[in-house]
């Protein structure tokens, strides 16, 4: 689509200077539904395109603001820009098409930050890394994807409603992200979801490796369809060959997009062979596995069948560990909480290397969470064990275990006992004690006691 | 160690009953629940669990599929078994299988069912979830009371020139 490039817009989606001046200039006669939002993402402009197939008016919706907040309504969803376009980068999403339906059409809508140059009154729609202030965004919207009557049939709409919402979730946009290594894994992602290859996830345990699975799944063509998660070291092979292969199963069936297998390695070699054999003549389901170890590397010690390798795992995805991508904790923090994190209970997250990866950093905000009922989490709501390794709490020098200064003061302690049930009578607490009385001398002496003052002796009536 | 957890979600009782024995064997703590709420705040707790749900297949009470959604949304790691006792024939069997895994369910049980199946199911995600807190499972003692068996005296082994009639025999 090819697009004037408009003079700089003024903070409610108008060029600064042209009062009169509106967004129906370029896209009014467009034939592709176009909507423009203003920097605090409300909707400025939308074409006549937009509003055949919205079936709103613009007057009725102008100024609503495009969130993917809790209460949005479907229609906010679908238009709400991703982090990236907000981010001053253009960015495409697939969203459900609004009114909550489930599958097929989908909106593509594709997202070009406005931004006005520091340097000019040029306004840009960027292309390069964003710079400059982001004054909007326009979003194009483009229809896709054909009914697919299967999907919809026999399921009520109520599950249809959670799909969606699930669909929503699993974006490229969970895995967005401010580091380098995030950045890099949205890319793979977006790719894997655009071609139909088998796809071998690796990643450390504990990274969301079902998690990418999943928005790979949502992202692709066969997002209409359903994901299908098998934990291979979890469940009997009985259980899965029933579950794939038995009467009526899975494999067969026209609603599965995706199958997912954990760790395939983990079931016997002729139910990896299997697997294999149908997943590779089988062309309308899709073949995810997800491993601690490379296809290759597995295949080398043993543990998987060649096929696996061979035709399996075409694209291989690998996802990386949470200590590589440090930059992101805030963000994550913020998606599984919905509450803000005070920057030095961050500090704290980051100085943690998160050797069990993102299931373990999950843990650990829910439990801090729940340690503050309301308001930000504090670094004092943090687990103990992460504050000691910060270096915030100061853990207790372990005492010496002399065994002769141990010995000296319960003995010290005896005696002072033994003396104060005897009234001080040296004679008594030594029978007490059970020693001589001259041994209990040499012991005072040793010890330090002091002698105590002798009570006087009860005199003898003649 | 934190004893691994089973939260069942469920309308009368038949499911834990079906467990009760599998759940005794294996010291998991048995959590019943009949609110989504509650269930959610159980799985959040950090111990090895694995939630168990009633699922009703009616469009009305979607509280149990919505539970389910919740739960692999927010805690990905702890596996829902989705378990029915409506009879379903096949195509709304795989229908509503693939539904349910597609929300995030680990596996689902339809009628006719047993409880090896059921057991087989829980006990082997129950593993899995343990396996992957890093726990290992406790070697199993012997009853303090059961005497233990007095050492055998090891029989002689047979010289290699012994003809053992029992080898014959395999060999014929």
């Amino acid at each position: 689509m090819s697009t004037t490039p408009p003079t700089p817009p003024s903070g409610k989606g108008r060029p600064r200077g042209s009062g009169g001046f509106a967004w129906r200039a370029f896209f009014h006669r467009s034939e592709t539904p176009v909507f423009v939002l203003g920097k605090s993402r409300r909707l400025r402009y939308a074409n006549p395109a937009w509003e055949k197939l919205t079936n709103l008016k613009l007057a009725e919706t102008l100024g609503m603001v495009c969130s993917q907040r809790r209460h949005s309504t479907p229609l906010a969803l679908a238009l709400a820009p991703t982090p990236e376009a907000l981010a001053g980068r253009p960015d495409r999403a697939r969203r459900p098409a609004p009114p909550g339906r489930n599958g097929p059409p989908w909106w593509d809508v594709t997202f070009a930050p406005l931004a006005g140059d520091a340097a000019g009154p040029r306004d840009v729609l960027l292309t390069g890394p964003a710079k400059a202030e982001l004054f909007g965004i326009v979003g194009f919207i483009t229809v896709v994807g054909e009914p697919v009557p299967a999907a919809s049939r026999k399921i009520p709409p109520s599950m249809a409603a959670l799909r969606d919402r699930q669909a929503t979730h699993f974006g490229p946009e969970l895995l967005a992200g401010e580091s380098l290594a995030s950045r890099r894994l949205v890319a793979q992602v977006r790719f894997a979801a655009s071609v139909a290859a088998p796809v071998w996830i690796v990643g450390e345990p504990g990274s969301g490796k079902e998690t990418v699975a999943r928005v790979i799944h949502h992202t692709s063509a066969l997002r209409d369809r359903a994901f299908v998660g098998i934990d291979c070291a979890g469940l009997q092979p009985y259980l899965i060959e029933s579950l794939l292969f038995g009467h009526g199963g899975l494999g067969v069936s026209d609603r599965i997009g995706t199958v997912y297998l954990k760790e395939p390695g983990a079931v016997p070699r002729d139910l990896q062979q299997r697997l294999a054999d149908h997943f590779t003549e089988q062309t309308g389901t899709r073949l995810v596995c997800g491993s601690d170890h490379m296809a290759g590397d597995a295949v080398a010690a043993g543990v998987l069948v060649p096929a696996f390798q061979a035709a399996l795992s075409v694209f291989e995805l690998r996802v990386p560990p949470l200590r590589e991508r440090l930059d992101d904790i805030p963000r994550i923090a913020t998606r599984l909480l919905s509450r803000s994190i005070d920057p030095a209970a961050l500090a704290v997250l980051r100085a943690h290397t998160w050797p069990s990866n993102f299931r373990e950093l999950s843990e650990v905000l829910y439990e801090s969470a729940a340690a503050s009922a309301t308001g930000p989490v504090l670094r004092e709501h943090l687990p103990h064990e992460l504050r000691v390794k910060a270096g915030l709490v100061r853990t207790p020098s372990p005492k010496a275990l002399s065994l002769d200064a141990i010995l000296e003061a319960v003995e010290k302690h005896l005696i002072q006992l033994a003396l104060k049930k005897a009234n001080n009578n040296q004679t008594e607490a030594a029978e007490l004690l059970g020693v001589f009385r001259s041994k209990l001398w040499r012991r005072l002496d040793a010890l330090g006691i002091p002698v105590p003052p002798q009570p006087p002796k009860p005199r003898k009536d003649s | 160690m934190r004893a691994p957890q089973l939260v069942i979600v469920e309308i009368d009782g038949w499911i834990a009953r079906l467990l009760s024995e599998l759940s005794a064997e294996n010291k998991w703590l048995v959590r019943a629940s009949r609110s989504s709420d509650n269930a959610m705040s159980l799985v959040r707790d950090r111990r090895p669990s694995v939630l168990v749900v009633q699922v009703e297949l009616a469009d009305d009470k979607p509280a149990a599929l919505t539970l389910i959604s919740d739960a692999f949304r927010l805690c990905p790691d702890v596996p829902v078994v989705a378990v029915s006792d409506v009879k379903l024939n096949d195509a709304d069997r795989v229908a509503w299988t693939a539904a349910l895994f597609d929300l995030g369910a680990r596996y689902a049980v339809f009628p006719p069912l047993t409880r090896p199946v059921l057991e087989d199911v829980v006990s082997g995600l129950m593993a899995s979830a343990t396996r992957r807190a890093g726990i290992t499972a406790p070697v199993a003692k012997s009853a303090p009371d059961k005497p233990k068996p007095k050492p055998r005296s090891k029989r002689a082994a047979p010289a290699e020139d012994v003809i053992d009639l029992a080898d014959d025999e395999l060999y014929e």
